[in-house]
């Protein structure tokens, strides 16, 4: 009975979508942040029950219940924070529903470790696109059909390696790493960042990442071949992003660029990149999706924002503008963020690895951060005339805000305990590598 | 428990912490939706920077009159995974203490003289959380016992120096000046990685309080290899680019778009003398390497002699402080490379606190001159400026422009590193446009060319 538990949250968003299906927004906005807190407040339970009769043995990071109380709460404080105004782009709640099922999706991945199942989530998350009012570009269709294609060829045998290469591709494809990040892009375009956040850091394609593994024994080349492709879609989205002239194509492209990183981390050879990767997407995950509802916050108060002029909305949101720097540095692994000792840990383990690959990473990231000040100074300095509205901050912002915070700088303790103690650190030290001969 | 070893437990706890708790309520303040008063926010930095002082004052003292040396305190323990070590000390020793007891002054004194300054102004609040944070990192480096501690506080410096050019939110050209800044910032902080992750590959962990406690023997039993020399060059570099030498001395003028204050502490006072600092603190791994060194040397009056030739065309007071500062640093690198320790401390410590007090009076220097010629009853500044006028009357007109171009390496800088970047990016984003967003309704990406 106490193995189905985490269905209860699963089933609880689901219902949520399907109830808040068809009303109109207010009510939409109540049911779904109803419905959406019993899901979160359903992990927290369960998590508290399971702590009670044992301890994170196996390392935080392997705790399911945890990992989807994380997922869950990213995705209510998404809804939570909505910004009244427009309500998702809708005057209707049909996307909402698409919010919450991407909720339930998001947490049924966490407790699923099989690459089968991990991959009917994937069919299932791109099917459910058509049911809003997303419009996904024309060649979306090709994500769930390959991926359906791969599972239906390895139930008729095809063997675990060749489905372990297969499925990479509609992953890559969801993750936007580069030649394949068009679908993910125009979505994140044609539909609102509400949508985007949840779509964009979907946890789904992550775990496909970590279970897959990346072994030569599909191919002595293979894990050679997918960190010289993460590479060059790093450096391609890191140069990208300074050229950028709106501000959602810059957050869209940011996470291309985080992922390829972890990606890069993953598909190395030895334990400390890959362990240096899995810390960073834990604490990538929360700082992109506090700056990706910051930005939200300020589309709602002034549209699509130009970032070929200075837009000056300092002086009108000093508050969204503090919070804009605080993610915006934690994205790039300021020290005191979640971030910044996974990504040591990942640098120093590539580095050991290649110091052309070691370095490449450090251009990227330092472009990265050069980045994000610049697009920091374009969205708020400047000076704007004075708005008819005063655009304050609101309380739900802050809650989201606050949280958001909390958890992208307290969370290192976290991470870093469980680094400390899990049984990662156990492996890593038998993998001890000579330094590259120059 | 004896007093003293109690004293010596909690002195260096509370004197860590307490610079972290000032950036902590500042964060609060900035968070709170309600603007705490002025001086709640000034008093609560003072008090912090004066209560840091105390303490640091007090473990010098302890350190003077005892047989110890030194005072290592690691406040949270040691971070280990495989063979990664990440470990946050204090390294309490005679020269570390005695610069950031002078440093935390001079942070108050520019505490106490913002507070007036900055009254009523929108970004008081803004200032001041800066102001903590660079606070915290300064401590960090000076008093750092692991090369991630000194390295934390590097950026947390360049953070808060970048965004204080930055200021002044209604004007664009400081923005400009600071993203100018944090590019050779990262620079610095990219290379001082690599440094680090080199000597830690070819030391371990405990090669950075060996060289702390300025002992060789632990370096000695090493042999030199291509590891250790990159290691150094790579700590120059990082150092050359904090402290604008040559060729990372453009940026310099850039900076002085920031409140005087701001301009004061960092480039009149303590960030542009840390990476003279950081060369002091790896100085004995330096003068292993005899051609590096003279390189330094090399470096440093280079930088002297065209920082002073700079600063004579300069046409603000800021300017002509902050390369009359950089020409000091230079001769402080050149005293390091040469091996002068102490006599390099004794100058950053001076230069430092003679440039912040010039520097604070740049906001009241009309009234200043008035005063000077009214009490001296003659015209006797302005004989010196004729003297200033004809130094570039005949015989070199190049000089002179060599000056006003700033030695021509700002415009290096952003040919040779930040344009092509620029252009890459650029034609990047054309293929993007073509190739990949062709059915947007809007053009991603900004084609036209960027100055």
């Amino acid at each position: 009975m106490a193995n189905y538990t985490y269905l209860i949250p699963i089933l609880v968003c689901t219902i949520g979508s399907l109830a808040v299906r068809g009303k109109n927004a207010p009510e939409g906005r109540f049911f779904s942040i109803i419905f959406s807190l019993i899901a979160t407040i359903s992990c927290l339970l369960f998590l508290l029950i399971k702590l009670s009769n044992s301890s994170f043995s196996n390392g935080i990071f392997n705790e399911e219940y945890l990992v989807a109380l994380l997922a869950s709460l990213l995705c209510s404080l998404n809804i939570i924070s909505t910004p009244r105004t427009n309500f998702l782009s809708n005057p209707n709640s049909t996307n909402i529903s698409l919010v919450l099922l991407l909720q339930a999706l998001g947490i049924a991945a966490c407790f699923s470790n099989d690459l089968k199942t991990l991959s009917f989530l994937l069919i299932i998350e791109s099917i459910v696109f058509y049911l809003g009012n997303i419009q996904p570009p024309r060649a979306f269709w090709l994500i769930p059909a390959f991926t359906f294609l791969t599972i239906l060829l390895g139930f008729l045998g095809l063997g675990d390696r060749a489905f372990r290469l297969l499925i990479l591709i509609p992953t890559f494809c969801r993750l936007g790493i580069f030649p394949f990040h068009s679908m993910a892009a125009k979505i994140a375009h044609n539909s609102g960042l509400s949508v985007s956040i949840p779509f964009l850091l979907s946890p789904i394609p992550f775990k496909l990442l970590i279970n897959n593994g990346f072994q030569s024994d599909i191919s002595p080349f293979f894990p050679e071949a997918v960190v010289y492709l993460s590479l060059a879609s790093l450096l391609y989205f890191a140069f990208l992003n300074l050229a950028l002239s709106d501000a959602r194509s810059y957050w869209c492209y940011l996470v291309f660029a985080i992922n390829s990183t972890i990606l890069l981390g993953f598909s190395q050879n030895d334990e400390l990149s890959k362990i240096g990767a899995l810390s960073f997407y834990f604490g990538v995950w929360v700082s992109l999706t506090g700056s990706g509802l910051v930005l939200r916050g300020l589309e709602s108060r002034y549209g699509r924002l130009d970032l070929r002029q200075y837009q000056g909305l300092y002086r009108s949101s000093p508050a969204l503008g503090f919070s804009f720097l605080m993610f915006g540095i934690s994205n790039t692994a300021f020290p005191g963020f979640a971030t910044f000792i996974p990504l040591e840990i990942l640098i120093d383990g590539i580095l050991e690895t290649s110091w052309l690959q070691g370095g490449l990473l450090m251009l990227s990231i330092a472009i990265i951060s050069v980045t994000s000040l610049q697009i920091y100074f374009k969205l708020f300095i400047g000076n704007r005339e004075s708005s008819p509205k005063i655009f304050k901050i609101k309380k739900r912002e802050i809650i989201m805000i606050s949280i958001l915070l909390f958890l992208s700088t307290f969370g290192s303790l976290l991470i870093l305990a469980d680094l400390t103690n899990s049984e990662h650190n156990h492996s890593a030290q038998k993998v001890k590598k000579p330094l590259p001969e120059h | 428990m004896n007093p003293e070893i109690l004293f010596l437990e909690i002195a260096p706890r509370l004197a860590s912490l307490i610079p972290l708790i000032m950036l902590i309520s500042m964060v609060f303040f900035m968070a709170s939706p309600k603007r705490p008063p002025e001086y709640l926010i000034a008093l609560v930095i003072k008090i912090g920077v004066t209560i840091t002082f105390i303490l640091l004052l007090l473990i010098q003292f302890n350190l003077l009159t005892s047989s110890n040396i030194y005072l290592d305190y690691k406040p949270y323990g040691e971070f280990k995974v495989g063979h990664f070590t990440f470990v946050i000390s204090y390294f309490f020793d005679n020269k570390g203490l005695f610069f950031c007891e002078v440093a935390l002054g001079l942070a108050f004194i520019i505490a106490s003289f913002v507070q007036k300054y900055l009254h009523n102004e929108s970004g008081y609040l803004r200032f001041f959380s800066l102001f903590a944070l660079f606070v915290n990192g300064m401590v960090m480096v000076i008093l750092a016992g692991t090369i991630e501690t000194l390295f934390i506080g590097w950026e947390m410096v360049g953070l808060s120096s970048a965004l204080l050019v930055a200021f002044f939110q209604e004007r664009t050209v400081p923005a400009k000046n600071a993203l100018h800044l944090w590019v050779v910032y990262k620079i610095s902080d990219a290379c001082l990685f690599i440094a680090i992750f080199l000597l830690h590959q070819t030391f371990g962990e405990l090669f950075f309080p060996t060289l702390l406690n300025q002992s060789l023997e632990g370096i000695d039993n090493y042999e030199k290899n291509f590891s250790m020399y990159l290691a150094v060059c790579m700590i120059i570099i990082s150092a050359m680019a904090k402290s604008a030498l040559v060729p990372f001395s453009g940026w310099l003028a850039r900076a002085m778009d920031g409140p005087t204050p701001s301009s004061a502490i960092f480039y009149g006072a303590i960030s542009i003398h840390m990476g003279a600092f950081l060369l002091l603190r790896f100085n004995p791994l330096i003068q292993l390497f005899p051609g590096i060194a003279w390189a330094l040397v090399g470096i440093g009056v280079i930088t002297s002699i065209l920082s002073t030739v700079i600063e004579k065309t300069q046409c603000d007071m800021k300017s002509i402080l902050a390369f009359s500062t950089l020409t000091q640093v230079g001769i402080i690198v050149s005293e390091i490379g040469l091996g002068f320790e102490t006599l390099a401390m004794v100058h950053i410590i001076g230069n430092a606190s003679l440039k912040t007090y010039q520097f604070l009076l740049v906001p009241s220097s009309f009234a200043h001159y008035q005063s000077t010629q009214e009490s001296l009853g003659s015209h006797s500044v302005n004989k010196v400026s004729i003297q200033e006028l004809s130094y570039f009357s005949s015989p070199s007109l190049k000089t002179f422009r060599l000056g006003f171009l700033r030695g021509g390496l700002d415009a290096f800088l952003i040919d040779w590193f930040i344009q092509p970047i620029v252009s890459f990016s650029n034609l990047l984003s054309r293929f993007e446009n073509r190739f990949f967003c062709l059915k947007n309704n809007f053009d991603l990406t900004d084609n036209t060319p960027k100055s």
